[in-house]
């Protein structure tokens, strides 16, 4: 895999770990606006378990996508 | 009266339909050690999956995170954060442990330290800290079954036998089928978890409040100071963030977590797994709904242990009939269940392996070492089981401070995996220094900042392993120099 990759990889998982702790918790600290009844502040971690997934899966298609055999 | 008999039934139904799906697991390959302890390395992307995230979904998750729900407010997200953090270590190291497992034939963690830095003491040493840390916690859970039991049967079935019949059906089926026994039952484990938490954590605050948002904004014109940091009891953002990173990038070195990469078939089921992971951190959503309906409910008088929140909500407020208990019941006992199978398994596993292994039964045969290997396992859960009923106040202790010493092991394995040219002196003085601080500020000193006191002693060994690989490499220069 190139140097790339493994930045790009590295990038996304910095930036979900840096979302979910200080400073970027920081940012949706509040109430408003609720989403789907929920707090703000929940909301922002279900959305950055979702990105997480996302970021990860298309990691995965990329390195793992075309072989069916290892 | 009656009510309990059909709570009783609906669990005792559950624990049957565990130990005969345990049971059915064995397979021929549980006679070999390779197969008893990582399912012959043959286990695929499901089952695995299955059986990292019951790891996590510990009886903790069932009533722990509500009860940090209830009593915390928002600080509870943090359970959240670290569990979905977790496949980034899964990602990054989980591949390279398999592969070299593969070459290497490494079974525990205390292997491959033993192998790499060529000092069997190293593997004992990892082997006993190892196990010192999975009995009280493995106690955790069986006393953890045991209360369950006694709370939602209104005492019908009390502690001590709800403690062992736990005990019994999980060690009967990691006894016979190993691995794979584990991987079966903590999958069905795993789907009623989250059925069960999905259900309950709708349900309640529909019962109560008319819905989950209608409860949240309840929540916010009473007592706003729950929904955002730093919750009711003031966790800073230093604590939280520290005990974020400790939990999922640390957790790894749990060796019943870490050995779980060898059973793998390859490096790219590992990787799916890890896509796949955020999505079992999901389950724990309701289950802080269920902590966060049960601020207002006991606002008047609220709960001595906060870990009793879903039980009284469940049994005492929302007014359930007996069956929903029972299934109630059932769900809490399968988190309870599934990680005390991996961890009597585990306990069971390393302590032959790493310590009589390097010692006592140096020359034994494979089948003699599987023997040997399940009876350890049946050792370890009755020691729990007696430590349990006993129930000394120290445990939380032992647990804590023992897990602390293990995440210590971090460079010492990650030097084993990626930088190779660590030296045995470094990472061993990396380590002492590390575990040293870590027990200081973890009992004997508040910790700077309100930090997490691991991460203060895993700057500190991160630090000495760094000054030691300076000085070694300076070394040979000025010997050079000299002559």
């Amino acid at each position: 895999m190139s140097k790339t990759y493994h930045l790009l990889v590295g990038l996304h998982f910095t930036i979900c770990t840096l979302a979910m702790i200080w400073p970027g918790a920081v940012i949706a600290n509040r109430f408003e606006p609720t989403v789907l009844g929920m707090p703000f502040l929940m909301f922002w971690y279900i959305l950055w378990m979702a990105v997480l997934f996302v970021g990860t899966w298309i990691a995965y298609g990329v390195r793992h996508g075309g072989d069916r055999h290892e | 009266m009656n009510d309990s008999f059909i709570v009783t039934g609906i669990t005792l139904i559950y624990l049957v339909a565990v130990l005969w799906l345990g049971l059915r697991a064995r397979s021929q390959s549980a006679s070999s050690l390779e197969g008893y302890v990582a399912g012959g390395r043959h286990v695929g992307v499901v089952i695995l999956f299955f059986i990292l995230g019951a790891e996590i979904f510990s009886a903790f998750a069932f009533l722990g995170a509500p009860g940090w729900a209830y009593k915390h407010g928002s600080p509870a997200l943090y359970i959240l954060a670290y569990l979905s953090l977790v496949p980034i270590v899964i990602w990054s190291m989980g591949p390279r442990v398999s592969e070299l497992g593969r070459k290497r034939g490494y079974l525990t963690q205390g292997d491959m330290l033993a192998d790499h830095y060529d000092s069997k003491p190293l593997g004992i040493f990892a082997g006993v800290i190892g196990v010192l840390a999975l009995v009280p916690y493995l106690t955790i859970q069986i006393a953890g079954a045991g209360l369950l039991f006694q709370a939602a049967t209104d005492g019908l079935v009390p502690f001590w036998l709800g403690a062992l019949l736990a005990l019994l059906v999980t060690t009967a089926y990691v006894f016979c089928s190993g691995l794979s026994g584990i991987g079966w039952t903590n999958l069905m484990q795993g789907i009623m978890m989250i059925a069960i938490a999905w259900f309950l954590g709708l349900a309640i605050p529909e019962r109560l409040y008319g819905g989950v948002g209608e409860m949240f904004s309840q929540i916010q014109l009473q007592m706003p100071e729950y929904l955002t940091m730093p919750g009711a009891t003031g966790m800073g953002w230093g604590a939280f963030s520290t005990a974020i990173l400790i939990s999922a990038f640390g957790g790894a070195m749990w060796p019943h977590l870490f050995m779980k990469f060898y059973s793998a078939d390859s490096g790219r089921s590992l990787r799916r797994v890890s896509v796949l992971y955020p999505l079992y951190a999901y389950l724990l959503v309701p289950l802080l709904f269920i902590g966060f309906a049960g601020i207002l409910a006991f606002a008047d008088t609220p709960l001595e242990r906060p870990d009793t929140v879903l039980l009284k909500l469940v049994m005492e407020v929302a007014d359930f009939p007996p069956w929903i208990i029972g299934l109630m019941l059932s769900g809490a006992l399968a988190a309870a269940m599934s990680t005390g199978a991996n961890l009597a398994h585990t306990a069971g596993v390393v302590l032959v392996r790493d310590v009589f292994g390097a010692t006592l039964m140096r020359n034994a045969s494979d089948a003699t070492a599987v023997k040997v290997t399940r009876w350890s396992v049946v050792g370890v859960s009755l020691l729990a089981y007696v430590i349990a009923l006993l129930n000394p106040s120290s445990l939380v202790m032992l647990l804590l401070g023992a897990y602390g010493l293990i995440v210590q092991l971090m460079p010492m394995a990650l030097g084993a995996l990626f930088f190779r040219s660590l030296k045995r002196h470094s990472v061993l003085a990396g380590a002492t220094v590390g575990s040293l601080l870590f027990l200081l500020f973890q009992f004997a000193v508040d910790s700077p900042f309100g930090w997490h006191a691991g991460v203060w002693g895993l700057l500190a060994n991160v630090a000495v392993v760094a000054l030691f690989q300076v000085a070694v490499a300076k070394k040979p220069a000025t010997r050079e120099a000299a002559a």
